[in-house]
């Protein structure tokens, strides 16, 4: 069957499902802890439909079959009837795995035959008789519905009660005579216990006014019960009494008593498109001539309708007559097609004029001749205020709006009003502000087709719009790499250019030759002028090209590295499952702090963290029982987080389990020759603890699923050594454990702020600058012997950048101001000068060369454009060195020349 | 001797046309508005009040939401059902799809969603008026 199928189609159906996969796994294990809302749901249904969809293009049956019976299952949660609980959310867990399963058989090439029993479940969940009773009333629908709505038993046994009871009362109507009023006592008793009241007080009245219009009303009351159940419980006692209620149409049509027919018409022919007609001819707006044809044409079709059975689906005729009927209601009552242009061509909705009413119809026929234009006014009005109906008397009276509207804009509640004038927008406002009794006039808008938050503005402009706006392409990483080659190369050919354009013998030989000519050769200055003019052109042509390029490089930058987060979404199910499989509560929260990094780190990081975290869950965190016995909470926490340190980006994975038992890493190691006795008595705790990253080590009494063997620890320490980083343990016994590590910052991006100290860019990152500020030269104040200024009613110690770090100044200071970048770092706040504010930038961070790398207060380094250096700021070592400047003094540039720094 | 005032409950999420509302009814006698809540708080103050009728505000709420909520309110309370909006005029696709799934009248607001025309006393009396005759559902029209 897939044999035949284009294998770009199979590459698609993988790329894709892994993301539907990934995102429903998300919120299912998000379900587990917390209670998950309606979108929510629907997420986790479009995915697993998407899946089935998928997997039907490429003819992949046991994929298809399995989507489709997590997505019925997901059907009957979406609509109330099933809760999502444990079961449901492991079951659909289960065939998302078997979903991955699937798809790494079919990119592999091995068949995949389904997992019969996982499907076989999944189907038995969504069978409608197999649907439980609700355990969770909060995600039921509104009470008093809920209970019934999922109690299956209930609903039987009320259908069987109408069966019995509706006949006989029906029977005795038609005859004339008296229901018995046990059997209508027995009905209100049952709605009673149910809360169901809507159809009691009819009942009631059935017993004083035995009728056939009553007993309608009942009926019609009874049903929507049924409508609002989903269930078709009253059919079998309709079906007892059709005849009676057949009879008494045919005679409430001959009569014309409209009330009576609409009200039998609902009963007798449920999916008749006249009740939506006939429930809007009796109004006032209605003219005479159209109300007295759409009775006579509605009559005829119910008529006709009565013919077919009761649950005959309208006829097209029928339906067809129905919405002609009902076009012409709006039609004849609707603003003409000239006045739906002028809306359409400012860009207002028309269709939301098409039925807004005859009165405004009217007005908006008067729009062809008058000259203005549309404009949206907002008003800041309290909600309920006592002033908001003077307001709107001003506003209905004088200005008559087309439309006014409530709204909430940017979060606060505003009266919007559309309004046709010839004034402009100043005009208007200015009149509205002259107006005592109004609220504050917070925008005036011309309704011009401009872009803009506005309210009325509905229709999207098509013309000229961003083509592809929000579409995503897959782009392989390969042809990502191929393209950093290519951008490489072009630097080195723009470096060639530069070096061109630049070369001053160039515009020496000009001046030379034009010289020769204006002397010796004036029939050749025409054309030594035009050799000048292109060198300057060619000059100005290289610096564009220069600028663009930079830009192209500084995006395409981004392109190559992923946020942490990616790589912690993998992480919730591993741990629920882990946690599930080792009888364990574990609460697990994933901090990545907006770090991203490249791809490549990325991939050596996922197994180390994956290993680290299935360790502390199932070495470190104790059983429950355990816990409390210890006093701790049940549910333990197993944090992952990731913080920038200088120029290493930190992950810990901290739990408050039990630690690691020394002793007993100690006994295994000295067991497994790792270490003697005499050797161990001189280990410190921290160098015991490391023996866990030995290959082969396990203090495990046995193995596990999820651990045991002594394998991933040493892998994790493998994948970190690799990447240039390390592991520390920090080990608390008895409250838990911290496996913190460092990995070089060498290829993370980081969003920067850059500034210029005069002769050289720095970066400094993003989340360590709180603001930037200007400061005049004599805002600068000497407290306790440090250069201060006042910011924010407190004193900021400033320094210069090009002091703590020892650069070699730049050139003096033409005016009084000078910008300050305000860091802040571990609850310190220092001011620290720089010549000038550049722009905010995602920098590639690079390795330093050594000789720099040990300098205090430089992160890294970086590149903007094709040559510009950039230094990376160290938060840590910048604060040191404030704090030594503060204390000692600086040191000069000369001195740290004079020591090899420089 | 005169007829008890007819007891009215709004259902709406807008507080300007609630406020409107409440202001165009104050002096009749024949209507008495017992509350006007959001929809969430529908069915509770239908069954604390036990309405005659309700009014239901179709505008920013979804058609299906709508049906649902007048389904559910008359199970609740025998109560008439009117909808009122901006833009339910005669021959409205969004009115006809209701009518078809509930038994209910329905008016139009003067003015757009906020019914800011409300407030001028001419149209508030038309609107009570229409209300009025929208409320005695019973009676025939034709």
């Amino acid at each position: 069957m897939m044999h035949d199928i284009d294998p770009g189609l199979i590459a698609d159906f993988a790329e894709e499902v892994i993301e539907h996969v990934a995102s429903a796994e998300t919120v299912l294990v998000r379900a587990a802890a917390e209670q998950i809302g309606a979108d929510d749901i629907n997420l986790l249904f479009r995915s697993f439909h998407s899946v089935k969809g998928l997997a039907r293009v490429i003819g992949f049956q046991a994929a298809e079959s399995l989507a489709h019976a997590a997505e019925t299952v997901l059907s009957d949660v979406r609509d109330g009837r099933r809760p999502l609980d444990e079961r449901v959310q492991n079951l659909l867990l289960q065939s998302l795995d078997a979903l991955k399963l699937a798809r790494s058989s079919l990119l592999d090439g091995i068949g995949y035959a389904g997992d019969d029993a996982l499907l076989a479940q999944l189907q038995a969940l969504g069978d409608p008789q197999a649907a439980p009773q609700a355990d969770n009333p909060s995600r039921l629908p509104d009470h008093p519905l809920a209970d019934l709505y999922f109690d299956a038993g209930t609903l039987d046994g009320l259908v069987e009660l109408l069966e019995e009871v509706l006949p006989d009362i029906a029977a005795c109507i038609a005859r004339g005579a008296d229901p018995a009023g046990g059997d209508v006592d027995t009905l209100v008793f049952a709605l009673e216990r149910i809360d169901c009241l809507g159809p009691v007080q009819p009942l009631q009245r059935l017993k004083r006014e035995p009728s056939v219009s009553v007993l309608v009303e009942c009926l019609l009351a009874l049903s929507h019960l049924f409508q609002v159940m989903e269930c078709d419980g009253l059919a079998p006692t309709l079906a007892l009494i059709r005849p009676n209620l057949v009879q008494a149409l045919v005679k409430a049509l001959d009569q014309g008593q409209w009330s009576s027919i609409e009200n039998l018409a609902r009963i007798l022919l449920p999916h008749s498109p006249y009740h939506g007609v006939l429930a809007q001819i009796p109004r006032d707006d209605c003219p005479a001539d159209l109300r007295a044809r759409a009775y006579e044409v509605t009559a005829a079709a119910l008529r006709s309708e009565l013919g077919g059975d009761d649950n005959t689906p309208p006829s097209e005729l029928g339906g067809l007559a129905a919405t002609e009927m009902r076009n012409e209601l709006a039609a004849r009552l609707g603003p003409p097609d000239a006045a739906m242009k002028i809306l359409g061509n400012r860009r207002i909705d028309p269709h939301r004029f098409r039925a807004a009413g005859s009165a405004l119809a009217q007005r908006l026929a008067r729009l062809q001749d008058a000259s203005g234009e549309f404009f949206e006014v907002r008003f800041d009005v309290p909600p309920a205020s006592p002033a908001l109906i003077e307001t709107a008397r001003i506003l209905a009276l004088d200005w008559d709006p087309l439309l006014a509207e409530t709204a909430l804009v940017d979060g606060v509640q505003c009266l919007c009003l559309l309004v046709f004038s010839d004034l402009s927008e100043d005009n208007i406002r200015a009149r509205l502000d002259n107006v005592p009794a109004l609220p504050v006039v917070v925008g005036v808008t011309k309704m011009n087709g401009q872009q803009g938050q506005v309210r009325f503005t509905l229709i999207e402009r098509r013309e000229g719009a961003a083509v592809g706006s929000g579409i995503q392409v897959r782009v392989p990483v390969a042809l990502l790499d191929t393209m950093f080659g290519r951008l490489g190369q072009f630097f080195g050919v723009m470096t060639r250019f530069n070096a061109l354009v630049l070369d001053n013998e160039v515009p020496a030989a000009l001046r030379e030759l034009s010289d020769y000519a204006v002397l010796h050769a004036p029939h050749l200055a025409a054309k030594v002028d035009l050799l000048a003019r292109q060198h300057r052109d060619l000059s100005t042509i290289e610096a564009e090209a220069h600028r663009l390029l930079s830009v192209v490089h500084e995006t395409t930058l981004g392109l190559r590295v992923i946020p942490l987060d990616t790589l912690f979404s993998r992480f919730p199910r591993m741990v629920r499952d882990t946690a599930q499989q080792t009888g364990k509560q574990v609460r697990f929260d994933a901090r990545a702090n907006g770090i991203r990094v490249d791809n490549g780190m990325l991939e050596l990081l996922s197994d180390p963290l994956m290993h680290m975290l299935r360790n502390s869950i199932d070495h470190g965190v104790e059983p429950p029982a355990d816990r409390a016995a210890l006093g701790k909470p049940a549910q333990a926490t197993v944090i992952v987080s990731a913080e920038q340190r200088g120029n290493h980006i930190v992950i810990e994975i901290r739990d408050d389990g039990r630690g690691i038992n020394i002793e007993r890493v100690l006994e295994k190691a000295v067991a497994n020759d790792l270490v003697s006795r005499e050797q161990a008595a001189l280990l410190t705790d921290d160098q015991i603890a490391r023996f866990i990253f030995a290959p082969g080590f396990s203090t495990a009494q046995a193995v596990t699923d999820t651990s045991g063997r002594g394998v991933g620890m040493d892998v994790a320490l493998v994948n970190i050594t690799k990447l240039g980083g390390k592991i520390d343990i920090i080990n608390r016994p008895g409250l838990g454990c911290c496996f913190r590590l460092e990995i070089p910052l060498s290829k993370a991006i980081q969003s920067m702020l850059l500034a210029d100290t005069g002769i050289q860019k720095v970066a400094f990152p993003d989340r360590t600058v709180s603001e930037v500020v200007i400061c005049a030269t004599d805002g600068v104040q000497l407290v306790n012997g440090q250069r201060s200024m006042l910011l924010h009613d407190r004193f900021l110690p400033l320094f210069r950048l090009i002091d703590l770090l020892g650069l070699p100044p730049g050139p003096p200071r033409i005016h009084g101001d000078f910008s300050v970048v305000v860091c802040e770092h571990d609850g310190q706040r220092i001011g620290v000068e720089v010549a000038a504010i550049l722009r905010r930038a995602d920098l590639l961070i690079q390795e330093m060369h050594p000789r720099i790398a040990h300098l205090p207060g430089i992160g890294g380094i970086s590149t903007i454009g094709t040559d510009k250096i950039v230094i990376v700021v160290d938060p840590d070592g910048l604060f040191a060195l404030a704090r030594q400047a503060a204390v000692f003094g600086l040191r000069s540039h000369d001195v740290r020349v004079a020591e090899g720094l420089f | 001797m005169t007829r008890p005032p007819v007891g009215l409950v709004l259902i709406t999420a807008d507080t300007t046309f609630a406020t409107l509302f409440r202001h165009a009814l104050e002096t009749r006698e024949d209507l008495v508005v017992h509350d006007a809540v959001i929809p969430d708080q529908a069915l509770e103050t239908v069954r604390r009040h036990g309405p005659a009728h309700v009014v239901v505000d179709a505008d920013g709420q979804a058609v299906a939401n709508v049906v649902r909520l007048c389904r559910k309110l008359l199970l609740v309370r025998p109560v008439g059902v009117v909808l009122t909006g901006a833009y339910l005029g005669l021959g409205s696709a969004v009115l006809t799809h209701i009518l078809e799934a509930v038994p209910a009248r329905s008016v139009m607001k003067p003015g757009g969603c906020a019914g800011l025309a409300l407030a001028d006393e001419t149209t508030a009396a038309s609107f009570a008026d229409a209300l009025v005759r929208a409320l005695g559902c019973g009676t025939e029209a034709a």
